[in-house]
């Protein structure tokens, strides 16, 4: 009956009968997903991180329980993403995104000098367009950020991301509409750069 | 294919309808008719680079070793009651569930059956109660959701 399953699920239920490799296996795999997910949704890579811990604890919680009824993924960013809302409504109130400074500050590393080659001026010009992309991700409501991000960075299909966020696939069609079409309005400057860049 | 069609596989996608598919092919023919249709395309598509800028980060060299000790100190902390509950987790929900509207039903039968039951309007007192009763459900669903074990959530243990 296992033979069907797919990969995931089929270790999944290894850890469920207490083999702690397999529980390994899928962390390798998924922690590196997990927590860009989270760091994208909450844009901030301590409490993306802390998150991540958590998220895991709750699938090996689970594991006496588990029953492969949907795909891996869509259960684990279930879980995921239920803790990324419930936190960014915890944090509501509190500054959505982190300035220049700050984020150099807390360490993440897209904000640091990426190419010793770089000199400073084309360093500042990189940042200031990666900050347009988080302030434009941020900027949008947070089911629309979720569906946007599982679409573009997870490559999700529509049914896995209706999945995840438990509504149908024509309402995941109508958020990523409103979300691309916020974004592309948002980061119009930026998409004129990219297209005098690639011609 | 028309504008409106479009449109929406344009917005929908991000400019990236699954490559090779028929909705693709049939999209860069219309866009051969349509300049409008094709600058959005080519906007969108610009969007979707755009995005592209911000990249992934690694998790920090720490996390590995924290999650491990986290996952070690939870399974020291399991108790024989709690692997054997788990599998009765989804009934004790439901049970208390039913419980808590059976609870509901009995202790509010007398305002229901006063004068006013007929008009069936919801008094404040009843609103709140109600809106307590949901939460409670609310809570039980997303329990038996995301299968959090009550007893291991209740045990006191290292944070």
């Amino acid at each position: 009956m296992t033979a069907a399953l797919e990969p995931d699920a089929q270790l999944m239920l290894r850890v469920r009968d207490g083999d702690s490799c397999s529980f390994e296996i899928l962390l390798t795999k998924y922690r590196r997903p997990v927590v860009n997910y989270l760091y994208r949704m909450v844009q901030n890579q301590a409490i993306a991180e802390e998150l991540a811990q958590e998220v895991f604890l709750r699938v090996y919680r689970a594991r006496t329980s588990y029953e492969p009824t949907a795909k891996f993924t869509t259960w684990l960013f279930r879980i995921t993403t239920h803790l990324a809302l419930n936190s960014l409504r915890d944090r509501k109130g509190e500054k959505r995104h982190q300035s220049l400074d700050a984020a150099a500050a807390d360490g993440q590393t897209p904000l640091e000098p990426a190419d010793g080659r770089r000199n400073r001026e084309e360093q500042l010009v990189e940042d200031a367009r990666l900050v347009s992309v988080r302030a434009a991700i941020a900027g949008l409501p947070e089911k629309q950020r979720a569906a946007v991000l599982m679409h573009k960075y997870q490559e999700f299909d529509y049914s896995q991301i209706a999945g995840v966020l438990g509504c149908s696939v024509s309402a995941v069609k109508s958020l990523l509409f409103r979300a691309y079409e916020t974004l592309r309005e948002r980061l119009s400057h930026l998409a004129e750069d990219q297209k005098q860049r690639s011609y | 294919m028309t504008r409106e069609q479009a449109i929406g596989l344009i917005l929908r996608t991000g400019g990236h309808p699954p490559p090779n598919s028929d909705e693709h092919r049939e999209l860069l023919k219309f866009l051969d008719a349509s300049p409008e249709c094709r600058k959005l395309y080519e906007d969108q598509r610009a969007t979707w680079q755009a995005l592209d800028l911000w990249e992934t980060v690694e998790p920090s060299l720490g996390f590995d070793r924290c999650l491990r000790e986290r996952v070690e100190e939870l399974s020291a902390s399991r108790t024989w009651f709690a692997d054997r509950l788990t599998p009765w987790r989804p009934n004790f929900a439901v049970g208390l569930a039913g419980l808590l509207l059976v609870a509901a039903t009995v202790f509010h039968q007398p305002s229901l059956s006063g004068p006013g039951a007929k008009v069936a309007a919801v008094s404040g007192e009843d609103q709140a109660y109600l809106e307590e009763f949901n939460r409670a459900l609310d809570d039980i669903e997303m329990l038996s959701e995301f299968e959090i074990d009550p007893v291991a959530l209740a045990a006191p243990g290292p944070s």
